[in-house]
């Protein structure tokens, strides 16, 4: 085996490794699992499910919207708070000093994020089929589960951009304003669309509206094809927190 | 062999580090001693790359500070930096060690290190000693050639210290250059083959053990004069000067021939106190005078 080979060999095992932490560093802490598993189900049970009358349709549409909510708790959290603390702790210089790609760290927080997100979905569903009735083609299932998982990526890179850029107590504060700004703003728990006409405005700038409404299109309650503006800001978004995550990457190596 | 060449770091307007030129080798343990804010810190962060230096180069075997090569030859202990919580003990070693490619087998880690009692205890809710314990893990797991620690010893009871001057002790027998930086001058004695004494970014004294005590073997003379403080320091043997109160505190390594001047020099003398010096006020003196140097430039 080939010098090469063997690094990358170490390095798959490195990212399994570092996943598995992730995940129970995740479990075990209830300030990161309670907002990420237990609002989204909670929520989604009382006002898609059985607050204002049982109502399949209903049921069907915040599915989609709380499927997008579920999304941003893993990815805001895991790296806004969480890098946060382990910068200001010191940790982040342990990891960096230590022969591990930091991607690698990066990239394990990401597969958490987006595994968790997975689990609430599945969560979700199971409350979706067996409480309120709701039944969708198999593929309408997939394509939100999948919608979803990747919908981590951009929010994930979000959290990164704050959690390097500020300490963790202002970094709790201001995740915290992003998570339940965006899941008000996007109309993630309540549509948009009986909400008064300004906050239909304010919608088109948050990244969460956009994410939500490729989820209403993909269960088929959206008319007129691909919501070709919606893919458009979402990319867009994505491009933009990818860019701050960077900058703010090149900012603590200049800090130093 | 870690290798410094010139190399300094600049924060703004302050030189935390000037001009280190040093060469760490395997099979040794070189000493950094030195007050806080003396560039023990920024040193070490500049061989494991986390710190990049504003001029000159830092190297591991050849490599750049801070490359995956280099970082693979390295273990490091670093000064504040605490763990995630939530995790075992067990699981912190475990997950570092996949990071290497010859890593120290589990159990004989844990068997040196005294790690078996707290194995499956969180780190959150450990001692401090048991915690700088499992730190001290995550140095030596990767069976790096060379081993950096920044302060390992401070807040550990007199027991623990000595189990960490033995495992460091073992480091080096085996073979490993081993950095540490302290302020207490007993362990830099206690462990060093070579202590470097850094004040403000500088080295001021570099040499065996032996060399930095017999620095130490002189005399502090305390008394009241009028004389300049440039003459007192150009006396014989006088090391250092300081002003405390009223009186001057000359560190020195011939009290008799530095009184003997003075007398001769005809200054008014009174007050006189002479006493042994000590390690402590050695390095003290030592930093006093690069300090009075440092801002007559």
């Amino acid at each position: 085996m080939s010098a090469q080979n063997m690094a990358a060999v170490s390095q798959f095992r490195i990212l399994k490794a570092e996943c598995w932490t992730e995940i129970q560093k995740a479990w075990r802490m209830p300030s990161f699992a309670i907002p990420t598993i237990v609002f989204p189900l909670v929520f989604y049970t009382m006002f898609g499910v059985v607050l204002g009358g049982a109502s399949v349709d209903r049921a069907t549409y915040m599915l989609a919207t709380y499927g997008i909510f579920a999304a941003l708790g893993p990815s805001l959290f895991s790296f806004g708070v969480a890098i946060a603390t382990e910068r200001d702790r010191g940790w982040l210089e342990v990891k960096r000093a230590s022969p591990m790609p930091i991607a690698v760290l990066i990239i394990a927080r990401m597969v958490m994020a987006m595994i968790f997100a997975l689990i609430v979905t599945l969560m979700l569903f199971a409350m979706a089929y067996f409480v309120a009735g709701v039944r969708l083609a198999p593929t309408t299932w997939l394509s939100l589960a999948v919608l979803n998982m990747f919908t981590t990526v951009p929010f994930s890179l979000l959290g990164l951009a704050i959690g390097l850029r500020v300490k963790a107590q202002a970094a709790a504060a201001i995740t915290n304003l992003a998570f339940f700004g965006f899941s008000l703003l996007g109309g993630l728990w309540v549509p948009i669309t009986i909400m008064p006409d300004i906050m239909g405005k304010i919608a088109l700038v948050m990244p969460s509206f956009h994410f939500g409404e490729l989820a209403l299109a993909a269960i088929g309650v959206k008319e007129g094809g691909l919501p070709i503006m919606n893919i458009g800001a979402a990319v867009g978004f994505s491009i933009l927190f990818a860019m701050l995550a960077h900058r703010a990457w090149g900012h603590m190596d200049k800090d130093r | 062999m870690i290798e410094f060449k010139a190399a300094s770091k600049r924060y703004g307007n302050n030189l935390a580090v000037d001009g280190l030129n040093l060469e760490v080798a395997a099979g040794k343990l070189t000493a950094l001693l030195g007050e806080n804010g003396a560039g023990k810190t920024t040193s070490v962060s500049m061989a494991l790359g986390l710190v990049k230096p504003t001029s000159g180069m830092v190297s591991v075997a050849g490599d750049a500070a801070g490359s995956m090569a280099a970082r693979r030859r390295l273990g490091a202990m670093l000064q504040s930096a605490e763990l995630p919580e939530q995790l075992t003990a067990a699981e912190h070693i475990r997950l570092f060690q996949t990071y290497y490619v010859n890593p120290v087998p589990f159990d004989e880690l844990v068997e040196t290190i005294g790690l078996a009692g707290v194995l499956n205890q969180r780190y959150g809710t450990m001692s401090g000693g048991q915690k700088r314990r499992v730190q001290l893990a995550l140095a030596l797991c990767g069976n790096a050639d060379f081993i950096l620690l920044d302060e390992p010893t401070v807040g550990l009871d007199v027991d623990a210290r000595h189990m960490f001057w033995q495992v460091i002790r073992a480091l080096v027998a085996g073979g490993r250059g081993v950095v540490l930086t302290t302020h207490y001058l007993e362990e830099a004695d206690a462990l060093a083959d070579r202590i470097l004494v850094m004040a403000q970014g500088r080295i001021i004294a570099d040499g065996s053990p032996a060399d930095i005590k017999a620095l130490a073997g002189g005399k502090i003379i305390e008394l009241r004069t009028d004389a300049p403080d440039d003459q007192l320091r150009a006396l014989p043997g006088v090391e250092g000067t300081a002003r405390v109160g009223e009186r001057m505190r000359l560190t020195t390594t011939n009290a008799e021939g530095t009184l003997r001047a003075l007398f001769a020099n005809g200054c008014s003398v009174e007050d006189i106190s002479v006493e042994r010096a000590g390690l402590e006020a050695a390095f003290l003196g030592l930093t006093d005078k690069n300090r009075e140097q440092g801002e007559a430039v």
